[in-house]
């Protein structure tokens, strides 16, 4: 019986505590801001399209890549593309995973995209912003890489190095698409 | 009552005075980081508006509350431990690619890495509730 009630007793402490900080919070909220702190619209990834671009492992990659007509975009900036890229991946201009207007318009007529990055978040972004931007009728298909540019090394498959064509121009570099 | 207990209480007492403190600065920025767990979207104002304070108050009873005070903020830190394990967990595995908001701006993208040390975090409350429980 001791057992129980000194139990029930911090759990209804617990709840107090709850119930102090969410009084607190919503009388701080309303003296702050006269309301609740609320996303501003289209912000928050809930609000806008629910495409999720699906990831590929670099092997998976490679094979869907021998698609007639699929684009590689590299996301990553205009050092790493010119240091190293998968073999006829094309330079995507982009800032804060936000792909250039221009840019878009080369894609729309693909019938798939692979975005890759210097990481799977990197090109996750860019690969988003395509899918949501693109009309999802007649649209690419838009895939991620899982891993970046590094997992794609790593797995030995073909890469190419040289200057960026293009960089810092708002278009994608002219490199050859066809692998 | 060991240095090591005190250490463990008193150093999650701080940690969760920090994260509350440091999600205050920008509420509208922690409401779009809740709305993008897609989990409650709906609620990501509300949430946004009573969490920061909720462990605020839950730290700051955990450190200098009388004794039955502070297992119930460590039972409170516990069960909101579990919910954020639970919640950045279900991000991880659907891949979103969402940033953590664990500790206000600057938190980083959920990942491995991030269900890990929240998991370390729950076994790190369980003991500090454990040891204040006992002292009841």
């Amino acid at each position: 019986v001791h057992a129980v009630h000194r139990h029930a007793s911090i759990v209804v402490r617990a709840l107090a505590l709850c119930a102090t900080g969410i009084a607190v919070g919503l009388i701080g909220s309303l003296a702050r801001t006269g309301g609740l702190p609320r996303a501003h619209p289209g912000q928050a990834a809930c609000e806008a399209p629910a495409i999720e671009p699906a990831l590929l492992s670099p092997a998976a990659a490679a094979r869907i890549c021998a698609t007639a007509g699929a684009l590689i975009a590299d996301a990553r900036g205009d050092a790493d593309f010119a240091a190293g890229h998968i073999a006829g991946a094309v330079h995507l201009p982009c800032a804060a995973g936000e792909v250039a207007g221009g840019a878009l318009a080369h894609l729309a007529d693909r019938p798939l995209v692979l975005v890759y990055g210097r990481d799977t978040a990197d090109a996750l972004l860019v690969a988003r912003s395509i899918a949501q931007r693109l009309p999802a009728a007649g649209g690419p298909k838009v895939y991620a890489l899982d891993g970046g540019f590094s997992a794609w090394e790593s797995a030995g498959l073909a890469c190419a190095s040289g200057p960026c064509e293009g960089c810092g121009a708002g278009a994608m570099s002219p490199a050859p698409v066809s692998r | 009552m060991s240095v090591v207990t005190l250490a463990l209480r008193l150093g999650l007492a701080l940690l969760f005075v920090w994260a509350g403190a440091a999600k205050l600065v920008d509420p509208v920025a922690f409401s779009e980081e809740i709305a993008n767990y897609r989990l409650a979207a709906a609620l990501a104002p509300l949430l946004a508006a009573t969490l920061p304070s909720i462990e605020i108050v839950a730290g700051l009873a955990l450190a200098f509350g009388p004794p039955r005070w502070r297992a119930g903020a460590a039972l409170l830190v516990l069960a909101l431990l579990i919910t954020f394990t639970i919640a950045v967990s279900a991000a991880w595995l659907r891949r979103i690619d969402v940033h953590c908001g664990c500790f206000g701006k600057g938190g980083g993208f959920v990942d491995g890495l991030t269900v890990l040390r929240d998991l370390a975090l729950v076994a790190w409350a369980a003991l500090v509730l454990r040891t204040t429980a006992a002292r009841v």
